[in-house]
């Protein structure tokens, strides 16, 4: 090593003959640069390609700069400013939509579909007649524009239909719906999809249509691309498998009445009913608790369906004239009332004709009041009493202080 | 928790229910058919078994249980899902001698013996429908059994015949209201108006003629529907109306005999509207009334007879019971009193269950008119021609509980056990030298007695406890009592006698050796003339009774 180069940049793998020229280094872009991707464990660039790499760069963002100064120009805007410029990009670009919606309807006249096409003919129509009225033209624009806008949207979630419905991907039957496992039957696959993905299908006791209900989900899954117990929408199949499996939601979310009304054309709970409809309900649902006297009649239980049921929120009628009381209003059925006394024609007339004193029930807040009395009497009486002992003269004999 | 009823609902219930339509008519007319009926039933079961020797006589007991049986078959048929309320009034007491009213022995009383030859027997019955209530009296002799017998004579045929003839009268002078016209000279006051003053003047001075005293209790009074007396002493009754004979009255006869009487100068004065425990003063019996067409009356005459008694002395009444010694006294007839009444003012959280259920049923299945425990088995209505020891079996094995829910009831006074009463009379040297501790507010609780009539001898100031004390120095008396319910329908200015009169309570074949004499003679005579005129005299018609009858 040359006693010459005795300040070097290991970064950068130079050497300098003065610290000056090692410090104004160490100070360059090119040099920050090197350090960066030498901790990304790169080799360093040299001088020249690093130069021509930033020239790339602001090249290709002059656009970026541009947006960048506007940015450091927004830090010294106030907020309303800010706000109004974000208002004006926005209607600008709605008008460069709507202005694109238009040069395409007017393009596709013939190919639009029949009810767009009446549509825009009852809006020609109500322009005439608000044209035959006068009325201001910055008011028939506006009609014009919230139209067409109304139409757009129809218009852009058929397209989205259209395009779900392209990449529908159809899971048959016996296909795992989680991880395009192909089983032998519908059994068979419910069972794969239940031990290795823990797919567990509710009341199986009372589904009926057990090749709807898969075909449903699978519809979901592969039409809608819709996991099935949370919100997430994957944007195609793939993603919303791996959603599911990831996060556990290989399940049928049960709880809810909702969700519960959302299978529910599957199942058939009739045959809960016709055995015993009070024990059936309290078993299935603890809340409830039945009101009335088992006075059941068999006759009417027969013809019994979910439409007699019905709730008022805290008391549930059941078909056959009973009612379930609500859990939280227990205290109140279970007490034991005494029913007032309806008197007969021959009680009332002795009622009517007595004349006789009875004795009267103690009213409690007069007693109270006349107790407040008493004890303010009471009191000012041992003030009293306090008060005059002070003056009394104990002494048996009179002493003359002075001969003391 | 004091019941209460509407001011609307009360004037329906106390006077628009009491106006003397066609129906209310027929309804007690029909009561009163029934209750005509029963009696004649009772007695001629009592003289095919007494007096012809037709059969094995029959207690007491069997003869309260199968009238009451009869009445209730009667009742069972009539007005049948037309009326609410109908059934017995008064469950069939048989009064013997003393005795003046509520005995009526269950079938298990020990008690409970047969007639002997010269005894007095009343009957007492009452039934109603939709509460259109008719009682009835009646005293009966029982004769020898044989052919050859004569009339009754004696204290006993005294008071007989002072009962009937005094009822008769007041009957007949009930009816002159209706054509104040034709009042007659010996009775006409000027007014034109039948007061309760005239009644009572009538009836004393028939007394004192037979050497007979009015016996406590008696009354004429007039009676609504549900209000026919049956609760005299639990409820204080509204607009109460009538005449009542008390001890008080005899106390001021006993006391004007005595020369230095002089009634504006007596020392205690005594208010009974003061100490009546009621909130209207219109409770408390007083004389001063005007009988009036549209109402209808009860006239319950008891007389006893002083021939056999030493002295002047105070008629009063005696309540026995089975309780030992609690009259210190050491009688052999202890009967437990079996007639009951609930009393609706009072209303108590049993704690007993058979007290509870006993108590609903009182509520639901009877009305408001005495009842007895046999009453609410199933067994009752008894009938003859049915398994009669099997019948009787259920009925004492149902009334075990029974008894012991209602000692319950009794004893938070929801029902009221009507007392069996005894005649007695007390010397008036007893009475004199009794000395009053209790002072004038001794009340008897146990024997309800009308409001304002709690002190029994007011101007000796001699408190009800006391007169019980005094009880044990007395004699006993008979006393013959004549009941009949009449209307006095202002309509047709006829008066229709629901109970009694020939067709059923002919006298009992008696002699007394009295007669009526003076000024009440001739009145007595007048209105007896009277009644018999068919063409210009007073119109009373009398209920028959129904010919279908066993």
């Amino acid at each position: 090593m040359s006693s010459g180069l005795q300040y070097t940049c290991n970064s950068c793998s130079l050497a300098f003959s003065r610290p000056e020229d090692q410090r104004s280094h160490m100070k360059t872009d090119w040099h920050r640069y090197n350090l960066k991707r030498r901790v990304s464990q790169l080799p360093p660039i040299s001088e020249e390609l690093f130069n021509e790499k930033v020239g790339n760069i602001a090249n290709t963002s002059e656009g970026h700069e541009i947006r960048d100064s506007a940015g450091a120009n927004g830090k010294q805007m106030t907020k309303k400013q800010q706000r109004r410029l974000e208002k004006e990009a926005l209607l600008e670009k709605k008008k460069q939509l709507l202005e694109i919606a238009r040069r395409r309807m007017i393009l596709s006249n013939d190919g639009m579909p029949i009810y767009d096409k009446m549509r825009t003919e009852s809006d020609e129509a109500k322009s005439v007649i608000n044209d035959q009225k006068e009325t201001p033209p910055q008011y028939d624009n506006a009609s014009h524009v919230e139209t067409r806008d109304c139409d757009d949207d129809d218009w852009e979630t058929e397209q989205l239909m259209d395009q779900k419905i392209k990449n529908k991907v159809e899971i048959p039957l016996d296909t795992c719906m989680f991880c395009s496992h192909v089983s032998s039957d519908l059994d068979e696959n419910i069972d794969h999809m239940f031990k290795n993905h823990g797919l567990f299908i509710p009341e199986p006791k009372y589904l009926v249509d057990k090749a709807g209900l898969i075909h449903y989900l699978s519809e979901k899954v592969g039409l809608g691309n819709m996991c099935l117990s949370c919100n997430f929408q994957g944007r195609n199949i793939e993603s919303v498998r791996q959603h599911m499996r990831a996060k556990g939601h290989c399940k049928i979310p049960y709880e809810t009445l909702n969700e519960k009304l959302e299978i529910s054309e599957f199942y058939n709970f009739e045959s809960s009913y016709s055995r015993n409809t009070e024990a059936d309900i309290t078993d299935n649902d603890e809340e409830w608790e039945d009101l009335s006297d088992n006075a059941a009649d068999e006759g009417s239980e027969d013809e019994m369906s979910t439409d007699d049921l019905y709730t008022n929120g805290y008391e549930l009628y059941l078909p056959n004239g009973h009612v379930a009381g609500h859990r939280s209003l227990m205290r109140y059925y279970k007490q034991n009332l005494k029913p007032e006394r309806e008197l007969t024609e021959g009680q009332g007339t002795l009622v009517a004709a007595e004349t006789r004193h009875f004795v009267q029930s103690i009213d409690r807040k007069e007693l109270q009041a006349k107790k407040r009395v008493w004890a303010r009497q009471e009191k000012l009486k041992d003030v009293n009493d306090r008060r005059s002992a002070k003056f009394i003269n104990h002494q048996a004999h009179y002493r003359d202080q002075l001969l003391q | 928790m004091e019941l209460s009823v509407s001011d609307k609902d009360k004037s329906i219930l106390l006077e628009k229910k009491n106006v003397l339509s066609p129906s209310v008519l027929d309804k007690y007319r029909l009561a009163g058919q029934i209750t005509q009926t029963c009696l004649a039933y009772l007695t001629g079961l009592i003289n095919d078994s007494y007096h012809l020797g037709k059969h094995e006589p029959y207690s007491i007991a069997e003869l309260c249980l199968l009238g009451d049986s009869h009445m209730k078959v009667a009742l069972d048929n009539a007005y049948k899902n037309q009326v609410r309320e109908k059934g017995i009034a008064q469950p069939v007491t048989i009064d013997v001698n003393d005795v003046v009213v509520g005995y009526s022995p269950e079938v298990d009383d020990e008690t409970n013996f047969k007639f002997k030859a010269g005894d007095i027997v009343t009957i007492n019955l009452g039934c109603h429908i939709d509460g259109y209530t008719s009682n009835l009296s009646h005293t009966l002799v029982i004769y020898p059994p044989g052919a050859s017998v004569g009339p009754l004579l004696g204290s006993s045929a005294d008071a007989i015949c002072a009962s009937y003839i005094a009822s008769e009268t007041v009957i007949a002078l009930l009816a002159l209201s209706l054509t104040p016209e034709k009042i007659p000279q010996s009775l006409a006051d000027g007014s034109g108006l039948i007061r309760g003053s005239t009644i009572r003047q009538i009836v004393d001075s028939i007394a004192e003629s037979f050497n007979c005293v009015v016996v406590p209790t008696s009354k004429v009074r007039r009676i609504r529907r549900f209000l026919a007396g049956q609760a005299e002493g639990i409820v204080a009754e509204r607009d109460f109306k009538g005449v009542v004979w008390s001890e008080a009255d005899q106390e001021l006869k006993l006391l004007k005999k005595s020369p230095k009487f002089n009634a504006s100068q007596e020392l205690a004065t005594y208010d009974k509207t003061k100490s009546a425990r009621v909130t209207a003063s219109s409770a408390v019996p007083t004389d001063d009334f005007v009988v009036s067409p549209g109402e209808v009356y009860t006239v319950d005459i008891k007389m006893a007879p002083l021939q056999a008694t030493e002295g002047p002395g105070l008629i009063t009444l005696q309540a026995v019971d089975n309780v030992t010694g609690a009259n210190h006294s050491n009688e052999a007839f202890r009967p437990r009193p079996s007639i009951f009444v609930r009393d609706v003012a009072i209303s108590h959280q049993l704690k007993l269950k058979t007290s509870r259920k006993l108590l609903s049923t009182i509520d639901n299945k009877l009305s408001v008119y005495p009842f007895k425990l046999t009453h609410l088995t199933s067994g009752f209505p008894f009938d003859l021609s049915g398994d009669i020891e099997q019948q009787l079996r259920s009925i004492q094995q149902e009334m075990k509980p029974a008894r012991l829910g209602l000692v319950e009831l009794a004893n938070r006074h929801l029902v009221v056990a009507k007392p069996i009463l005894r005649a007695r009379f007390v010397p008036l040297q007893v009475i004199l030298n009794a000395s009053t501790s209790t002072g004038v507010n001794g009340y008897d609780a146990e024997n309800p007695v009308l409001p304002g009539l709690e002190l029994p001898l007011p101007r000796l100031g001699l408190t009800s406890l006391k007169l019980k004390s005094l009880l044990r120095a007395s004699k006993e008396i008979p006393v013959a009592r004549e009941l009949s319910t009449v209307v006095l329908n202002g309509d047709n200015n006829e008066l229709i006698r629901l109970s009694g009169g020939l067709s059923t309570s002919k006298p009992s074949w008696v002699h007394s050796k009295f007669q009526l004499s003076g000024t009440v003679a001739q009145s007595v005579n007048d209105l007896v003339q009277l009644t018999q005129d068919q063409r210009f005299g007073l119109k009373i018609k009398e209920c028959q009774p129904m010919k279908s009858s066993n």
